[in-house]
C-alpha cells in the first residue's frame, strides 16, 4: 500500500474508528447486545425475543466513541485479523482501498450504514477469513489494519 | 402371515405372484399396499424383528475414498430394516430436483414432482406425519413463531418429523393378519437367477443352512440403497443382471453433513424458536382435522437462486452454540477462532449451522464387489465414496449468498470454513445411500425406468433410495415410501 494512503489514514484515524464502529458494532461487539435480549440458543425459550432491525439509532452515538471503548481487546484483534486477511487478498493492489476510502471518507454514520446495506443488496460481497462481509466493511478493516 | 424361513425344509420351492426381497420402509409399504389386491405376495425379511449380529454381519464390506462410515453401521438388516435406526426426518424433494439441469450431472428423473405428490400424501399417512404441507409461512403462523426475515435468494424450508415410525412395530400385526401376504423372517436373498427375458427365481437361504427358492411373476428388490446394487452385481453367480449399461453401483451419493461447521454472529438476539423442533398443528384449513406434528425450519437458498447460480441444494440447520466444545472438537471455527475471538458472545447471539448438502453424481463414487464373500456366499461390497470438488466450491458459493442475505436482513454476519474458495470441512454421512440403481428415461440413463422396472429384465423392479438419479438435499425416507406406494399401484394396475 502507498505511503500516501497510510499518511492519509493516520490523519483520519478518529473518523476511521467511528466508521468502523458504525460498520461493525451491530454484529461484532458484545457491547452491541444488551444483557436482557435473550439468547440465540435454539433449545431455549426465546418466545417474544426480538429479531434485529439492523443498524439502530444507537450507532451514531457509538461512532463518536473510541474503538477502545466500544470493542474489547479480542474484538479489536478480530478487526485487525480480518483487515490483515483482506490486505493479503488485495496484495499490492491498493486500488480497492483507495476507492473505498474515496467513496466513504467523511460520510456520516447513517450514510455509511446505507452504503454497507447497499453492498449487500447489490452483491458487493467478499469473503475474508471465512466471513461474508460487504466490500466496504472488509476494506474498512483493512484500512484500520494499516494504522 | 408372519412365517420363519427357518421352518422351511431345505430345498423348498415357494411361489407367488409378487416376491418382495426386503422388509424395510419400501418393502413393508409395498406389502401393505398389496394386501387385498388379489395378488399372492411373499416378502423376504433378511432377519427377524429383533436385530441379530449374524444378520448384520452380512453387510460388512470395505471402504475406500472418504472414510466416513462402515458399511454395516448405517443400515440394519432385520424385519423393519433401517427404520429401526431412523430418526424420522421427512421432507419431499423439490420440484426442481426432478428436472434435468446442466449443472447437476445425471439429473432428470423420468417423473416429475406433480406425479409424486399424491404418493407423498400417502407416505405422510404411512409415516404418521401431519398434513402434507411444507409451507413455511403458513406453519410459522400456526406455530405463533416468526420466520427469520430472509428474502430474495434465501429463505426458510421445513422438515416434518415422524415419531419415528418403526415399520415392523407399526405394521407387523397388519401383515401378520393379512391372508395374501407371507412374510418370511430370516429369509435372505442369496442369488437372482435370470431367465430368458426376466428373473426366473430367487435363490434364498437362512443362516442356519436352509436353502429355498422363490418363483414369482414379478420380483421387487427392496433391500436398501447399497444392497440392491450389490445383489444385481453379484447375481447369476457373479456375472450380474440388469446391468448391461454398466450403471449398477455407479454414482453412489450420500448427503454430506458438515456438523456445526458454519456460524452466524447475530447483531441482536433473534427469535429462532421456529428453527428447533416443536409441535405444530399442520392443518391447511381451519376445518381440517387436527394434525399435530413436530416441524423445524431450516435455512436454504431459493430454487431461483440455485438455478441462476448453478448450485446444488443445501439445507442449514441452526443449532445452539457451545463454542468451547465446538472449537475443541472440530477446530473448524478458525482461523480466527471464534471462541477466542468473541468471549462470552455465545450467550448473546451466536448460532452454529449444520449444512446438509446435495451431492452431485461422481463416476468414481461407486460400489463394487470384492473377493470376500459373506456367510451366504454373496460377494461383499467395497464402497468408494467420493465427492466432486465442484460440490465444495458450490457450497462455499451457496453460503456466501446466504451470508449476504443474512447481512442484508440485518441479522448479523455469517462465517464459513473455506480454503482457496472451497468449503473446508469433514463430511459425514447421513445414512442415505442413493443412486446406484438409478431411474432413467432410457437404458443409457438408468437401470430402471419410471415405473421402477428393469430395462433388461421385464419382471424385475427396484424400490428404495438407490432409484434416485439425483440426491437433492431432503432426507430420503419420505420419497422412498412415496415411490413404494406408486410402485404398488403400478403392480396392481399391471397385474396379468
Amino acid at each position: 500500500m502507498s505511503a500516501a494512503l497510510r499518511r492519509r489514514l493516520l490523519s483520519r484515524r478518529e473518523w476511521l474508528e467511528g466508521a468502523l464502529a458504525t460498520a461493525l458494532l451491530p454484529w461484532l461487539s458484545t457491547l452491541g447486545c444488551g444483557d436482557d435480549t435473550g439468547s440465540g440458543d435454539t433449545s431455549g425459550d426465546t418466545d417474544g425475543g426480538a429479531v434485529t432491525p439492523g443498524f439502530d439509532a444507537s450507532v451514531p452515538a457509538a461512532a463518536e466513541a473510541s474503538l477502545e471503548e466500544l470493542f474489547s481487546d479480542a474484538e479489536r484483534a478480530a478487526i485487525v485479523a480480518i483487515g490483515e486477511a483482506r490486505l493479503r487478498e488485495l496484495g499490492e493492489d491498493g486500488a480497492s482501498l483507495e476507492q473505498t476510502l474515496a467513496a466513504i471518507d467523511g460520510l456520516d454514520p447513517g450514510a455509511l450504514g446505507d452504503g454497507i446495506q447497499d453492498d449487500f443488496e447489490h452483491g458487493r460481497v467478499v469473503r475474508v477469513a471465512g466471513w461474508v462481509l460487504s466490500r466496504t466493511e472488509a476494506d474498512l478493516c483493512a484500512l484500520y489494519a494499516l494504522l | 402371515m408372519l412365517l420363519s424361513a427357518r421352518d422351511l425344509e431345505d430345498g423348498a420351492r415357494l411361489s407367488a405372484d409378487v416376491c418382495i426381497a426386503g422388509a424395510g420402509a419400501a418393502g413393508i409399504t409395498l406389502a401393505r399396499d398389496l394386501i387385498d389386491s388379489g395378488l399372492d405376495v411373499i416378502v423376504l425379511a433378511g432377519g427377524g424383528v429383533q436385530p441379530e449380529d449374524a444378520d448384520q454381519e452380512l453387510y460388512q464390506g470395505t471402504t475406500s475414498g472418504l472414510q466416513a462410515f462402515t458399511l454395516e453401521e448405517h443400515r440394519l438388516r432385520a424385519f423393519g430394516g433401517s427404520t429401526h435406526l431412523w430418526s424420522g426426518w421427512c421432507r419431499p424433494m423439490g420440484a426442481e430436483d426432478f428436472v434435468a439441469r446442466e449443472y447437476i450431472p445425471g439429473s432428470g428423473w423420468p417423473l416429475d414432482r406433480e406425479a409424486l405428490d399424491p404418493y407423498y400424501a400417502r407416505a405422510h399417512q404411512t409415516l404418521e406425519l401431519g398434513a402434507f404441507d411444507y409451507d413455511a409461512a403458513r406453519l410459522a403462523e400456526r406455530s405463533g413463531r416468526p420466520l427469520l426475515p430472509l428474502a430474495g435468494d434465501a429463505g426458510t424450508e421445513i422438515f416434518q418429523y415422524s415419531t419415528p415410525t418403526r415399520m415392523h412395530s407399526r405394521y407387523g400385526a397388519e401383515l401378520e393378519a393379512a391372508e395374501g401376504v407371507r412374510v418370511y423372517e430370516h429369509g435372505h436373498l442369496a442369488d437372482i437367477v435370470a431367465g430368458v427375458t426376466g428373473v426366473g427365481e430367487l435363490a434364498c437361504a437362512t443362516l442356519e443352512g436352509t436353502s429355498f427358492t422363490v418363483e414369482a411373476g414379478r420380483f421387487v428388490l427392496a433391500l436398501g440403497g447399497m444392497e440392491n446394487a450389490r445383489m444385481l452385481l453379484a447375481a447369476d453367480d457373479g456375472r450380474g443382471v440388469a446391468n448391461g449399461s454398466g450403471q449398477v453401483g455407479v454414482g453412489f451419493m450420500e448427503h454430506p453433513h458438515y456438523y456445526r461447521s458454519t456460524a452466524i454472529l447475530l447483531a441482536e438476539a433473534a427469535d429462532v424458536d421456529f428453527y428447533s423442533r416443536f409441535e405444530v398443528d399442520t392443518r391447511v384449513a381451519d376445518d381440517d382435522p387436527e394434525a399435530s406434528v413436530r416441524v423445524m425450519g431450516v435455512l436454504a437458498l431459493s430454487a431461483a437462486a440455485r438455478e441462476r447460480e448453478g448450485l446444488p441444494a443445501f439445507l442449514g440447520q441452526l443449532v445452539a452454540a457451545d463454542l468451547e466444545e465446538d472449537a475443541e472438537r472440530t477446530g473448524e471455527l478458525g482461523p480466527l477462532g471464534v471462541a477466542e475471538l468473541l468471549p462470552g458472545r455465545e450467550a448473546r447471539g451466536m448460532l452454529l449451522m449444520t449444512c446438509r448438502v446435495e451431492q452431485t453424481r461422481h463416476p468414481d463414487s461407486r460400489l463394487t464387489l470384492i473377493d470376500q464373500r459373506d456367510a451366504l456366499g454373496v460377494p461383499r461390497l467395497n464402497l468408494n465414496w467420493a465427492i466432486d470438488a465442484r460440490d465444495d466450491r458450490a457450497l462455499t458459493r451457496s453460503l456466501t449468498l446466504l451470508g449476504a442475505e443474512v447481512a442484508r436482513a440485518g441479522l448479523g454476519r455469517l462465517w464459513l470454513p473455506e480454503r482457496s474458495g472451497a468449503f473446508r470441512g469433514t463430511p459425514r454421512g447421513g445414512c442415505h445411500h442413493i443412486g446406484t440403481t438409478r431411474m432413467g428415461s432410457d437404458p443409457d440413463r438408468g437401470v430402471v425406468d419410471g415405473d421402477c422396472r428393469s430395462f433388461e429384465l421385464d419382471n424385475l423392479y427396484v424400490a428404495g433410495s438407490s432409484l434416485f438419479p439425483t440426491s437433492g438435499a431432503a432426507n430420503p425416507t419420505l420419497t422412498i415410501v412415496a415411490l413404494a406406494h406408486r410402485l404398488a399401484d403400478h403392480l396392481k394396475e399391471s397385474a396379468p
